[in-house]
């Protein structure tokens, strides 16, 4: 299993966004950003500075390695 | 166009072609077979263009990668194994083209692995493998 895990759902749910508006901000298919949020699937690092940027924060601030 | 009224679109472009090739074999007529299918692609063309939405992104292109991998290894092992087992059974007492077919296959799983080979190298080396 991943052992990466993020909290963009919750940053996604404090700006009032639906995952369809963040995929379609950052250039990807709503079926990432629901793998991403599930844990299942691990974004390049491209697509996690993407989701940093987008949400003003860092790269550690979003994603956590346990 | 939204992604879903995209899909529905290329299902029925895609029934479409089917219909009629089916009808050009029908009536033998290969010229109705070519026009169906160059018709098709460009459908398919000017439905994709018009398509606002991001389809294809690292996600699709990971899972596309391993499928295409499995594919290769499953279709691959299945040629060589139907292949030798096919070449084995014709010396004992089979048909006359028994040999031919298993060989035929067993060449058809060496190009499979060359082609296989050959774009690993090209895409390793595009992704800065070693030489």
């Amino acid at each position: 299993m991943v052992e990466i895990n993020n909290n963009i759902k919750v940053l996604r749910a404090e700006r009032d966004m639906t995952q369809e508006d963040l995929a379609s901000k950052i250039g990807v298919t709503r079926q990432t950003i629901i793998a991403i949020e599930r844990n299942k699937y691990v974004p390049s690092l491209e697509l996690a500075y993407k989701i940093a940027k987008y949400f003003g924060k860092t790269i550690e601030e979003i994603f956590t390695y346990n | 166009m939204t992604n879903k009224n995209y899909q529905l679109i290329r299902a029925l472009i895609g029934c479409l072609i089917a219909g009629l090739v089916f009808v050009a074999v029908i009536k033998n007529n290969l010229y109705l077979a070519i026009f169906g299918i160059l018709v098709g692609v460009l459908f398919m063309f000017l439905a994709k263009s018009s398509l606002k939405e991001v389809t294809i992104d690292e996600r699709v292109v990971s899972v596309s990668g391993k499928a295409s991998r499995a594919t290769y290894m499953i279709v691959t092992f299945f040629l060589a194994l139907v292949g030798l087992m096919t070449i084995f059974s014709s010396h004992n007492g089979g048909s006359l083209y028994e040999e031919s077919i298993g060989t035929l296959l067993c060449y058809i799983a060496m190009l499979l692995i060359a082609v296989y080979s050959i774009s690993y190298y090209f895409f390793n080396k595009k992704y800065g493998g070693d030489k």
